[in-house]
């Protein structure tokens, strides 16, 4: 059992990982814990090894420098590294695989689609995509069969969640009873009411049979006359009013006579009567049937296909990520001893950011936590924002709540400027009430303005200025003024400071779009910005490889030359190109020469082999050195040759998945293209630190857990509420956390076709979003150290506090932490803080001039180009089998028959190994003749065979005899080594000594000729001349096949 | 082998030193041949606790219990099983199953021990007389690192063949001596040396035989580290005298090679890359794909460019390039003749989808592949994996592909070792040990999961349990800490090989561009330096940041770059056209010399973008390698044959039972004509929405043709005229005639009404249009059409809009409420523009694309400029729009 529970809620900056590496450092300089024995989860890979990293450098710092070692060997990863761990020490209990791959997206959207084909529960909503809400994008090229495809994935997902109860097939009917209690009140029957629209629709057709287009005075009045006489038509079309619930929407807003555009008389009366039946479909039972057949569906099919994708991945031996956490819960819930096996391994458990978990994880990580003799939970429920993936921040708030006595509360903050931390306590006091812990300030105060304002009167579709172009014309100001920052390396208590640079700020954004925009408004200003944009695959660096590739493999590609030609390291004017192209002379023309070198063998070269000769023979490399931005090119092509790596690494079956077949360069480039459209898959990498560092733009999300000496945030017009569509799971009680998933509920917000139903079901989930939004809020505005800079969006306030709670982010502050911006200040609840305001202006502000000039300075790079230096190459190890002397020397021989029946001697096996075999014979049976029982083991000979081999070693001892040779040894090594190091090595099979000579014989079966094999023995008669002074061995061949030696007379 | 020391012996005659390796060991002491076994099917056995992972993942579960029963085997005095002593554990427990398990395996199954260890089996078994010749060992100690077992038989060697003789055993330590001796005394590289893996050494500042570099990625730590080799060569260093320790990575291999090369410095020693992929391997799976109906696209077009094709590597280029265009019987197929013709019809052909049929086909494809003399290898490793798909195949009653295509999976190329030479720089791999000493070492890739690299956890033991088993039973068998340490000495002694310095280089960044860690190793480094005051550094506090030291004092060569100025000049001519010359209409003539003619989508591409209209003219239009998938196209076909069928010219309506009845069936029939892939399961949701669509708009459809009381008199109808003074050819979809005789020529959409009408309503319709004009003087018309035509009947024109089952009509009158009449001038704005654009072309000019045009075409036109993304030449060209232009459009998020 637990003997040590602490729970540590730590505010922004307040130093949990200090918390961590200190506490444990102390229990491992107390004996309490072993360094190998330590449980750690972190969120991310990189805070793993970051963790990692700082135990062992403090264990180090200690002077522990075999628990600093012991420290590898520990649990620390992120929570999927630790089910994968249990999952494969496990993996015999599971019945599963000990090193299981896991499964890349595609191939689980392919193993999920199959799933799909068959699912019973899903029919009624296949059937009929559009009745159900599904549309094709123009946006993202998505058709409605993967819109519905991605629901069932987020819905699995969301099952998921909650582990093995997620296949509950009852939550369906808990989320249809909550959908039926707030959708409200409709007629038992809705025949009637679609007879009377019909009745209605055909007497205004039959009045009006063709569209009023010809009476429109407007393009507005065109499009709304043909839109509504569309719709009426189909509306007539047999069960079209029993499945188009849109269609009545439409219907009941019918265009009508409007001050100067009227309609032809009579119109307005008949429509009336359409208008006032459509209406009725607020109490029509239909959309609240279809919305509880298509919830049933989404829930039951989810779980019909999660089952079946299980069977699949069984059967495949891999799994998913959520896997990892799912099977690992499971493993240690049902299996007791399994829990006990990994709690034996273990001295203590750390978990870092516990509300970013989702109910599966907790429920793995608790179940540990609990029975674990030493556990430390750290985490910040006002920075749980995680909820898109599943976090639940009331998991980790019940259980600060329910262990009271646990709770070691971190107060100080070690991150910002006092007077800013005043401000974000008097701001989290409004939005968090009594429960928000003011942070105690630890740093003294800079003496520069800490917190501004920048006031925005125009929105973000205004024709004359946008509020990105004030906030980047400031951030330039800022710059150009080079006040004074903080060093963050520097003495905390007596700092120092330096300029301001780019990279001491940060841009933060709601949305990655958004942030997008700030570039770019950046960019004009001629600030120099960080942002992981999008292009990746389209810049120029990776264009010209993608292109030159292209071409290597495929000389006859017209378009790649063109493109290698053009945007390419020759940047060939067009008309030029497309001269030769018109000429029929692209192809052959003389800068792509050396790709077309290339072609010859590149179709059948690896990839990974391929892509740097191609760079190489383009240029590119050379090139893009050049480019004014280098160091993003250096690192657009470096992650080209990882994405050559991670293609010819893929599984087979993944690739196959995703539908590419083949290794050559064309499916590579392929891939390349059809994975475009994934998420964050066309953004640059890093460029590194020799990029210049610029103003650094990132998402709310994307900003936890960092900082910067100045922080702009902006974008709080952002809207506050749930998308509709979503589907979440919520728990209806938390009184027993161990079995939490089991009180799982589904709540889902359906997108109706009818507003004021829609509209319900939003303001059911306000106060949750409300509460997402101030935890965002909060993550957002505690990460600048020395100052804060708030894009106040006014064009935002203008319907301050009308929609029954705060709209947006910026009202959230006026509402709820009681924001008001009065001259030079800004008060909060009853303080006031001085803030340097700017009343922006409605027109787009200038550019600075001296900022644009970056100046080009000079730039270096590793190494002089220099020619190959000339030396010779004196092989390190010689071995005189690879000795070959061309053209063969001329040998005089003479061939001794050796008196044995001349009988081949065959054996199955491979040319080198029955060479190996034969030796190994040939040598027993000349010198241990009493070890020929132990040849046919040895060797694979039949007793046939040795007695054969027998006869030839006898006859050719008889005739060394004979020659005068009086000892033998076989297999003799023969080495010489010179003072560089070099060596020759090799080993005479036979080596006879007489009085006053000797000789060298090699055995050789199969053909061959004395000449091809004369430099090797050669080179054995110059060693071992070097070592017998004064004798010059004699050099003969044994033939095994034809039994017979050879014998060197002259050369 | 465990042990870091090699086991030596020396031939007392020769003097020449050799390591025993387990090769010498057999041929030595007359091994038996190893014994082969199917470990797989003993391992399958139920009693073992493994045998339900070893039924969903044979190979990682017999790699994990093969290396389990290795390191359990090494951890015994004598190689036998029987050495476990179970008794001291608990029954019941995990560890005693496993055991007991490991043991039944070795007793059962000899043979799963590894080959080197059954040798060593058999020489522990030997009397010294057995030996062939003496083995006297150099080393009279085991190596610290070495297993029990190693140990056991370093003992049993000397107790047969003793030492060598002192003389042998001094040569040996003076030959060893310059790899393990390091740095001078005192120095931060000797700290190191000595230091490293926790001897109590005390920490001091920092000299000048140690640095550490942090570096953007590999690349850029090759490119460093051939700047400080040349640097120090410059110093008089010789190229020999300098190492580079190198993580046993091809990206590596790939950068220094690169790097060095530009450097002008030779390495030595550097793993060659490999030069060819499986071949064999790939072209044998893709004809297995093949094989399988309906065959991906993609899998032919990768056989058709295999080199083991029976046709030239041109001809598979444009075979493939037209399969990837949607054609899947490609119009080069046709001029295919004799075994490339034989072989095309092969793949093309309907293949039995048996075990038999699948081995026929194979066997015929093996007979006529390449003949060409520098394919012959490849074809050769061709025909021996068809030995092992034709025992796959002959004896499975079922086709079970997933098993077939194990067995075709090609293999990955790995680089090769290559043969090291004096004179170069040399280059030390992670896994082996310094092959020569070095004045100065650099040691690369210190970030991440490498140096000393983690030790995966096995399935079978975890480290508690080997403790319990050493505690319990003295059986020693290596935890996962051991393993580390090992790895961890071994980097040590990587490092002693150093005499002078030791460079320590650290990518920040994958070259994924994802961030890393610094290694384990760089911190313990760190710790050996330091001073009094502060005790032992941080690594990341010792890593110099080479921006920060002046230029002067950068202890590597380093040049300057010049640099562009601007990312790519202009390329784009002033105004904006560039001047062919020449008449591009007729670039290509057809038979009777006059110009080949046009189809209205082809226009429709000209004028939208001439540059990508000239690219298709002159064959230069971009093929990307797509996966098989339904687009708009591929459904618009499928669509338009389904009507086309249902439909038929001459027949009566169909009423709508028949509708409901047929439309699965035409469906089905289209789909295996024109998007076979269709047909697997996984696109069952995709067929069910087109099934939908289409049967719907098929009603709505004959409602439409009925209101109008027409009939339908021909489909799919070739359409030749003169227009614009060119030539052009279109196919109308659909011909009706009216019941007064007039024409109505219907061109099916598979998209909806609004932006269609909108469009025709701009003017911007050059399609029907274009019908029109074809029909105003027609070339090579039909028996049909001609009948038609004959009286000069009033000809209208209309699309079928098959999503929202519109119709748009313009150019006749019909009854009230069945159709959308259009007015006006549906394609005025479109023909003006084309007439411009032909004028252009026929001069030769190709006139770009602005920056505004595509807003331009999508708000005023309503049309989609499909043609600007044609290429990405085409956008890269565009010509700027003009400054006062600067509109401020609204964004969507």
């Amino acid at each position: 059992m637990t003997e040590m529970l602490t729970i540590v809620p730590a505010g922004a900056g307040s130093g949990k990982t200090f918390r961590i590496k200190s506490d444990l450092t102390k229990w491992v300089k107390d004996n309490l814990v072993a360094p190998n024995r330590i449980l750690a989860v972190t969120f991310t890979e990189a805070a793993a090894a970051e963790l990692r990293g700082r135990i062992r450098s403090s264990l180090l710092a200690e002077g522990m420098v075999e628990e600093a070692l012991a420290v590898e060997q520990s649990y620390v990863s992120t929570i999927h590294g630790l089910g994968l761990r249990i999952l494969s020490e496990h993996a015999f209990a599971a019945g599963a695989s000990p090193q299981p791959r896991a499964l890349a997206d595609a191939e689980r959207d392919l193993l999920i689609r199959q799933a799909m084909a068959h699912a019973q529960s899903l029919e009624a909503v296949k059937a009929d995509l559009p009745r159900f809400g599904y549309r094709s994008s123009f946006v993202s090229n998505e058709s409605q069969e993967d819109s519905f495809r991605g629901r069932i994935l987020t819905t699995i997902d969301l099952l998921r969640w909650l582990g093995d109860n997620g296949e509950d097939p009852q939550l369906a009917d808990g989320a249809v009873a909550r959908l039926r209690g707030l959708y409200g009140r409709v007629e038992p029957d809705g025949a009637p009411l679609e007879a009377r629209l019909l009745t209605a629709i055909d007497a205004l057709l039959t009045a009006f049979p063709n569209d009023l287009t010809a009476h429109a005075t407007s393009d507005a009045a065109r499009t709304a006359f043909g839109k509504d006489y569309r719709n009426m038509k189909r509306a007539q079309r047999p069960g079209e009013l029993r499945r188009d619930w849109r269609l009545w929407k439409a219907l009941s807003g019918l265009r009508q006579s409007v001050q100067g555009a009227p309609t032809p008389d009579g119109y307005d009366v008949l429509s009336d009567e359409v208008i006032a039946a459509a209406a009725d479909i607020v109490v029509h039972p239909g959309p609240l049937e279809d919305a509880c057949a298509h919830l049933t569906a989404l829930i039951h099919g989810a779980q019909e296909v999660m089952s079946k994708y299980a069977d699949m991945k069984r059967e495949a031996g891999v799994i998913d990520y959520a896997d990892m956490i799912c099977d690992a819960e499971r493993l240690l819930r049902t299996r007791p001893e399994i829990l006990d096996a990994l709690l034996s391994e273990v001295d203590c458990v750390i978990i870092d950011e516990f509300q970013d978990t989702n109910p599966v994880q907790f429920a793995l990580l608790w179940r540990i936590a609990q029975s674990a003799k030493r556990v430390l939970i750290v985490g910040d429920t006002k920075q749980s924002i995680m909820g898109f993936q599943g976090a639940d921040p009331r998991l980790s708030e019940a259980l600060e709540r329910q262990n009271p006595d646990a709770a070691s509360p971190l107060t100080g903050n070690w991150r910002s400027d006092p007077r800013l931390m005043q401000m974000v306590n008097a701001i989290s006091a409004g939005l968090f009430g009594e429960a928000y812990v003011p942070l105690e300030p630890q740093r003294p105060e800079t003496g520069e303005t800490f917190a501004e304002i920048l006031r925005i009167p125009e929105g973000r579709r205004s024709k004359k200025s946008r509020p990105e172009e004030h906030v980047a014309a400031r951030i330039a100001d800022i710059l150009d003024e080079a006040g004074p920052v903080v060093e963050r390396e520097s003495n905390p208590k007596a700092p120092t400071f330096r300029p301001v640079e780019p990279r001491d700020i940060a841009i933060l954004a709601p949305t990655h779009s958004m942030a997008a925009r700030y570039a770019t408004a950046l960019k004009r200003q001629g600030v120099p910005v960080r942002i992981s944009e999008t292009g990746w695959l389209d810049s120029p660096a990776v264009m010209a490889a993608r292109n030159a590739l292209a071409f290597a493999v495929d000389p006859t590609d017209r378009h790649a030359a063109l493109a290698i030609l053009t945007l390419g390291p020759s940047s060939m004017p067009l008309q030029q190109a497309m001269s030769l192209l018109a000429d029929g002379e692209l192809e052959a023309c003389a800068e792509l020469a050396d790709l077309r070198a290339l072609a010859e063998t590149a179709p059948a070269i690896p990839l990974e082999t391929l892509l740097p000769r191609v760079l190489s023979a383009a240029g590119i490399l050379d090139w893009a050195a050049r480019m004014p931005e280098a160091a993003q090119a250096h690192a657009d092509l470096m992650r080209l040759s990882a994405e050559v790596t991670e293609f010819v690494s893929a599984h087979r079956d993944f690739k196959a998945a995703a539908g590419f077949h083949g290794a050559s360069a064309q499916v590579f480039l392929g891939w390349l293209e059809a994975r475009r459209q994934e998420r964050d898959f066309d953004r640059h990498p890093d460029p590194g630190q020799s990029a210049g560092q610029g103003v650094e733009i990132v998402t709310w999300h994307a900003s936890k857990g960092r900082e910067w000496p100045i922080t702009a945030v902006v974008g709080l017009d952002n809207k506050i509420g749930e998308k509709p569509g979503t589907l979440r799971a919520e728990f209806t009680d938390f009184s027993d956390l161990s079995a939490i998933l089991e009180r799982a509920l589904l709540i889902w917000t359906p997108d109706l076709p009818i507003k004021e139903k829609k509209d319900a079901f939003i303001a059911d989930r306000r106060a949750a979003s409300e509460a997402d939004a101030r935890r965002l809020l909060y993550v957002a505005l505690t990460r600048g150290r020395d100052r804060l800079i708030l894009e106040w969006p006014d064009f935002a306030l203008k319907k301050l506090g009308e929609s029954g709670g705060p709209a947006n982010h910026a009202e959230m502050l006026v509402l709820e932490a009681g924001v008001e911006l009065e001259g030079g200040s800004l008060k909060i609840g009853g303080s006031s803080f001085p803030a340097r305001t700017l009343n922006c202006s409605a027109e787009a502000p200038g550019t600075l001039e001296a900022s644009g000039v970056q100046e080009a300075s000079e730039r270096l790079a590793f190494g002089e180009l220099r020619s190959m230096l000339e030396t010779q190459q004196t092989a390190w190890r010689v071995r005189p089998s690879s000795i070959v002397q061309e053209p063969l020397p001329e040998v005089q021989t003479r061939i001794v028959q050796l008196e044995v029946p001349p009988q081949a001697v065959s054996l199955v096996a491979t040319a080198s190994e029955r060479g190996t075999v034969l030796h190994r014979a040939m040598r027993v049976l000349l010198m241990r003749p009493d070890l020929r029982p132990r040849l046919s083991a040895a060797t694979g000979f039949d007793e046939a065979t040795l007695d054969v081999l027998q006869a030839q070693a006898r006859a050719l001892k008889e005739w060394l005899t004979a020659e005068g040779y009086t000892q033998i040894e076989c297999e003799v090594p023969i080495q010489r080594r010179e003072a560089s190091g070099a060596e020759f090595n090799g080993v005479v099979d036979l080596l006879a000594t007489g009085e006053g000579k000797c000789l060298i014989l090699d055995h050789k079966s199969g053909v061959g000729s004395f000449a091809g094999y004369f430099a090797q023995l050669d080179a054995y008669r110059e060693v071992l001349a070097e070592q017998a002074e004064g004798i010059k061995p004699y050099v003969a061949i044994h033939w095994i096949d034809r039994a017979e030696l050879e014998v060197l007379v002259r050369e | 082998m465990n042990g870091l020391e090699p086991l030596v012996t020396v031939h007392a005659g020769m003097g020449a030193f050799r390591t025993i390796t387990s090769d010498l060991l057999a041929e030595a002491y007359l091994a038996p041949r190893p014994q082969a076994v199917d470990l797989n099917a003993v391992l399958a056995d139920e009693a073992f606790p493994w045998s339900a992972s070893m039924s969903v993942a044979p190979l990682e579960t017999a790699a994990a219990v093969s290396a389990a029963l290795r390191s359990l085997a090494v951890a015994t005095q004598g190689l036998s099983p029987d050495e476990v002593d179970l008794g001291p554990l608990e029954r019941e427990s995990r560890l005693y199953k496993h055991l007991a398990a490991l043991c039944d395996l070795w007793r059962n199954a000899p043979g799963a021990l590894p080959e080197d260890l059954q040798v060593y089996a058999h020489v522990l078994a030997c009397a010294s007389g057995d030996a062939l010749e003496p083995l006297p060992l150099v080393s009279a100690d085991a190596c610290g690192f070495a297993t029990p077992i190693e140990r056991r038989l370093h003992a049993h060697l000397l107790d047969h063949h003793g030492s060598a003789d002192a003389a042998f055993q001094n040569e040996w330590a003076a030959l060893r001596a310059p790899l393990m001796t390091g740095a001078a005394e005192g120095t931060s590289l000797w700290r190191v040396q000595q230091g490293l893996t926790g001897a109590s050494i005390q920490s001091a500042p920092l000299d000048d035989s140690l640095a550490f570099f942090a570096l953007r990625d590999e690349a850029e730590e090759a490119d460093f580290a051939a700047a400080r080799a040349q640097r120090l060569v410059d110093q008089g260093a010789s190229p020999h005298e300098i190492g580079l320790l190198v993580p046993d990575e091809v990206g590596y291999f790939a950068q220094l090679r690169r790097a060095f090369d530009a450097a002008g410095l030779p390495l030595s020693g550097l793993p060659i890359q490999p030069e060819r992929r499986d071949i064999a391997g790939e072209t044998l799976l893709q004809l297995l794909l093949c094989f399988q109906s309906p065959a991906p696209a993609m899998a032919l077009a990768s056989l058709y460019i295999s080199p083991l094709m029976p046709w030239s590597s041109e001809t598979g280029l444009q075979l493939s390039r037209e399969v990837m265009q949607g054609r899947f019987e490609p119009f080069s197929a046709k001029s295919l003749t004799g075994r490339a013709q034989r072989f095309y019809k092969l793949v093309r052909s309907n293949i039995a989808q048996t075990p038999d049929g699948i081995l026929q086909a194979l066997e015929q494809a093996a007979q006529l592949l390449s003949e060409a003399a520098d394919q012959r290898e490849a074809v050769a490793a061709f025909r021996v994996k068809m030995g092992m798909m034709r025992a796959a195949l002959s004896q499975s009653r079922s086709l079970d592909w997933s098993a077939l295509y194990r067995v075709a999976t090609p293999a990955m190329p790995k680089p090769s070792p290559s043969e090291a030479f004096v004179e170069g720089v040399s280059v030390f791999t992670e896994g082996s040990m310094p092959w020569r000493p070095a004045r100065h070492l650099i040691a690369m890739g210190m970030s991440g999961n490498r140096w000393p690299r983690a030790v995966s956890a096995s399935p079978l033991f975890l480290d508690g349990e080997l403790r319990l088993l050493r505690e319990k039973t003295g059986l020693h068998v290596e935890t996962r800490g051991d393993a580390l340490a090992r790895r961890l000495e071994k980097l040590r002694r990587q490092f002693l090989c150093a005499s002078e310095s030791l460079t320590l280089l650290r990518p920040v960044f994958a070259p994924n561009g994802s961030r890393q860690a610094p290694a384990a190793a760089l911190s313990l480094v760190a710790r050996t330096v330091g001073n009094d005051e502060k005790g032992s550094e941080d690594a990341e506090a010792l890593i110099h940041d080479l921006r920060a030291v002046p230029r002067e004092r950068w202890p590597f060569a380093h040049r300057v770059v010049e640099t562009a100025t601007d990312a790519q000049p202009s390329a784009v001519p002033k105004d904006g056209i560039l001047r062919l010359d020449r008449d591009l209409l007729r670039r290509r003539l057809a038979d009777d010399g006059r110009m080949r003619p046009q189809s209205p989508s082809r226009l429709e591409t000209l004028m939208v973008s001439p540059l990508a209209w000239s690219l298709s003219e002159f064959g230069a239009e971009p093929v990307t390698w797509a996966p098989d998938g339904l687009n708009v196209m591929v459904a618009g076909t499928i669509a338009h044959d389904v009507l086309e069928f249902l439909f038929p010219k001459d027949a009566p309506l169909p009423d709508h039972n028949q509708i409901d009845a047929e439309v699965p069936e035409l469906l089905s029939s289209a789909i295996r004509k024109y998007a076979p892939y269709l047909q697997r399961s996984i696109w069952a949701v995709e067929r069910d929405g087109l099934l939908r669509d289409i049967r719907t708009a098929a009603h709505a459809w004959r409602n439409t043709v009925e209101g109008l009381g027409a009939r339908v008199i021909d489909n799919e109808i070739g359409l030749q005229g003169e227009a614009l003074g060119i030539l052009l050819r279109g196919r109308a979809d659909c011909l009706l005639q009216l019941e007064d005789g007039s024409l109505l020529v219907v061109d099916h959409k598979k998209s909806g009404t609004p932006k269609r009408r909108a469009r025709l309503e701009a003017g911007w319709d050059l399609q029907l249009g274009l019908y029109r004009e074809m029909l105003k003087r027609p070339e090579k018309t039909g028996e049909v059409l001609e009948a038609a035509l004959a009286g000069t009947p009033e000809i209208g024109v209309a699309y079928h809009l098959i999503n929202d089952q519109g119709v748009l009509l313009e150019g006749l009158k019909p009854a009230d409420g069945i159709v959308t009449v259009v007015e006006g001038e549906i394609s005025a704005q479109a023909m003006d523009l084309l007439t411009k654009r032909l004028s252009d072309v026929r001069e030769g000019l190709i006139r770009l694309n602005t920056e505004e045009d595509r807003q331009k075409f999508e708000k005023e036109a309503s049309l989609v400029p499909y043609a600007l993304d044609a290429s990405p030449l085409v956008s890269r060209f565009m010509t700027p729009k003009a400054e006062n232009a600067d509109t401020t459009e609204g964004h969507n998020d």
